[in-house]
């Protein structure tokens, strides 16, 4: 794998995990995503 | 890898830009669990007896990596053994990285959703102003790593600054959570 790809796939992760944190965030209070789990 | 490339002058207006996107991270994230209201639920538990079990374990395995990378870091810029160290390293150090932020992501999401920014303890305090901290210093810390002619000392500054951060939430959940509550914990 050529240096060009790995950074690339290196910094999609990154960011995907960056949108997911955020969406997490934003989804659940805002509804969109279901609390599946009673607190405990 | 950095790029503090020699003979080019430093754009410290570009890394000026990248600190503030950072402490815009950071700011976000602290108002986000001060104006949120604390939900006290939990989240998925995996392989672990709860929630808190988890956060300890990936907090601790985030703190591991983050150790390794600051090896791998001073050996292949030439502070630690001799020479630069294999050329895999760089790779290894970006793996490790990744993981250790993809380790860090539930944990910071139950943090912040679950709990919120607390100030009643000194350690909550401390733990939640240093996980905005971290959060923020490593935006920045990614940013300024992959751009070219950054001043030399942003890097090292900065990723100090990401494991400082990472060591102070360690010692204040993880650590204290072995020590005062239960160990192992799973």
């Amino acid at each position: 794998m050529s240096r060009r790809t790995f950074n690339a796939i290196v910094e999609l992760v990154l960011l995907a995990g960056a949108i997911v944190f955020v969406l997490l965030l934003a989804g659940v209070d805002l509804g969109l995503i279901a609390r599946s789990v009673p607190a405990g | 890898m950095a790029q503090a490339v020699a003979g080019q002058p430093a754009n410290r207006t570009k890394m000026l830009v990248f600190l503030v996107i950072g402490a815009l991270v950071s700011l976000s994230l602290g108002v986000y669990g001060r104006v949120h209201d604390p939900t006290g639920d939990s989240l998925v538990s995996g392989f672990f007896t709860s929630s808190i079990n988890l956060k300890v374990w990936f907090a601790t395995v985030a703190f591991v990596l983050a150790i390794a990378q600051v090896l791998m870091a001073a050996r292949f810029y030439g502070h630690l053994g001799h020479g630069r160290g294999p050329r895999w390293l760089g790779r290894a150090h970006r793996i490790s990285g990744t993981l250790a932020f993809l380790f860090a992501i539930p944990v910071a999401y139950h943090c912040l959703w679950s709990l919120g920014y607390q100030s009643g303890q000194a350690r909550v305090l401390i733990h939640g102003t240093f996980g905005c901290l971290f959060f923020g210093a490593l935006t920045a810390k990614v940013l300024i790593v992959r751009s070219p002619a950054m001043p030399k000392l942003a890097l090292p500054v900065l990723g100090g600054l990401v494991f400082t951060a990472l060591t102070v939430l360690w010692l204040t959940s993880a650590f204290w959570f072995f020590t005062t509550v239960q160990f192992p914990g799973v």
